[in-house]
């Protein structure tokens, strides 16, 4: 068991926590995963993902996406956007 | 006489059969009961269609607003054969005909109207008995002393009496108006639906309902008009809506906090139910989502099954969760718990 909040949260599972830099702040991986290259991938996905979204609720009106999460069996990718310039990135599971 | 209009329930009947050109026959022994029940008819036959009028056709219709085509000849194969002709050109984009046949003796059922299989109706003075034993009746309705033979399985008729609810009470002229509108409507909504499928585009039956405002009603008129009149089915061209997906969609959509659930299979949507009017097309909004959404799960390793889920500042939220070759839609208000409705979901799935 951990201290820390946020692992204990992902209850034993991986988990990386990501800032818009692709810096890694929370991580919790399994095996040899470059911290580097989880951090740039996640980020290009989130703002890939973030501007599309952003397209289509926009051009329907709905405003701006709160949070975007994908989630399967193995894991879940998750964005939350901090303001309008800033997000971080959860991926926890193994959906690597 | 009392009026057609007032006789809802074989209205219903004869005026489906007239919009969807099943032919009927009316049969009065005194001729000018019978042409008037004919004569009201006139109004309701589609604007569109040339009206050809043939027999003893009375000067009140010769002369009428519709300003119908005369064939005045007795020789019944020079009648066939015009007649023919002008169902044949239909097939060519001609407008489609609506033939009244007036007075029509015994010989005009044997030699012609029977071999007409659409876009007819006759009156005559031969009895309902000899009328039955020269061409095949389905059923039999009066109208005071009127007999309208039936020569076809009743059609659908619910837009009818929709139509016919709409108008009870109102003056004939209104009565025609909202009649003539919806034909008008319909027509040329088959006439865009030919066109965008001769361009190769693929549409689905919601897609077609959301683009020209329509409701499930009216676009099966559409198509069963696109048959009868131009001799095509677009049900092949058409990505309908399976009945299977529907009904699930219908059963979801009643689950607390959805306001809009649809099915998406191959890049279109294929099924939609909605809870309330919303100022957004389900359509653009769920297949665009859709694209983003598989796009972003080859990025990872989600699974077999995966669920999209995008929380909007606006307090409402989209799920797209994907199943079997379909990815199911929903939009819904951002109070609900989405592990639960997910939980909900799955029971119908």
């Amino acid at each position: 068991m951990t201290d820390d909040p946020i692992l204990s949260f992902a209850n034993g599972e991986d988990i990386t926590i990501i800032d818009q830099q692709g810096k890694v702040m929370v991580s919790q991986l399994g095996g040899n995963v470059d911290e580097s290259k989880t951090g740039t991938k996640a980020v290009e996905v989130a703002t890939r993902l973030l501007e599309a979204v952003g397209n289509v609720v926009g051009e329907s009106n709905l405003g701006a996406p709160e949070t975007i999460l994908i989630q399967g069996t193995n894991g879940k990718f998750c964005v939350l956007p901090s303001n309008d310039t800033q997000f971080f990135v959860t991926l926890l599971g193994n959906i690597l | 006489m009392a009026g057609l209009l007032d006789e809802s329930h074989i209205a219903k009947y004869v005026l489906s059969c007239l919009w969807l050109r099943i032919p009927f026959i009316i049969a009065e022994e005194d001729k000018e009961t019978c042409n008037s029940l004919a004569f009201q008819l006139l109004e309701f036959v589609p604007e569109y269609r040339q009206l050809i009028a043939c027999g003893s056709v009375p000067r009140s219709v010769e002369f009428s607003m519709r300003k119908p085509k005369i064939l005045d000849t007795k020789d019944i194969n020079f009648l066939k054969e015009s007649l023919f002709s002008s169902f044949e050109e239909e097939k060519m984009g001609a407008r489609p005909i609506q033939l009244i046949h007036f007075q029509s003796p015994p010989e005009i059922f044997t030699s012609l109207l029977s071999q007409l299989e659409r876009g007819w109706f006759a009156t005559t003075d031969l009895g309902p008995s000899d009328i039955s034993s020269i061409i095949e009746v389905q059923h039999t309705e009066k109208i005071d002393t009127n007999t309208i033979l039936f020569l076809k399985p009743s059609p659908d008729f619910i837009l009818e009496e929709m139509l016919l609810e709409k108008v009870r009470s109102r003056p004939a002229e209104v009565a025609r108006f909202i009649f003539q509108l919806k034909m008008s409507e319909i027509n040329l909504i088959g006439n865009a639906i030919l066109k965008e499928i001769e361009s190769g585009v693929i549409l689905s039956q919601v897609e077609i309902q959301e683009l020209f405002e329509i409701d499930e009603l009216t676009f099966h008129r559409t198509i069963d008009l696109l048959l009868s009149e131009s001799k095509t089915d677009v049900r092949a061209y058409i990505l309908m809506t399976p009945k299977n997906i529907q009904n699930k969609l219908d059963k979801m959509i009643e689950l607390d906090g959805i306001y809009l659930c649809g099915a998406i299979e191959n890049e279109k949507l294929v099924g939609l139910s909605k809870a309330r009017a919303l100022k957004i097309s389900p359509s653009k909004l769920f297949t665009a989502l859709a694209k983003i959404f598989v796009e972003a799960r080859g990025n990872y390793n989600f699974g077999e099954s995966a669920t999209f889920a995008i929380e909007l500042k606006c307090g409402k939220k989209i799920l797209l969760v994907s199943w079997d070759s379909l990815i199911y839609c929903f939009f819904t208000d951002a109070r609900v718990n989405t592990d639960l409705l997910l939980d909900k979901i799955s029971h119908f799935l």
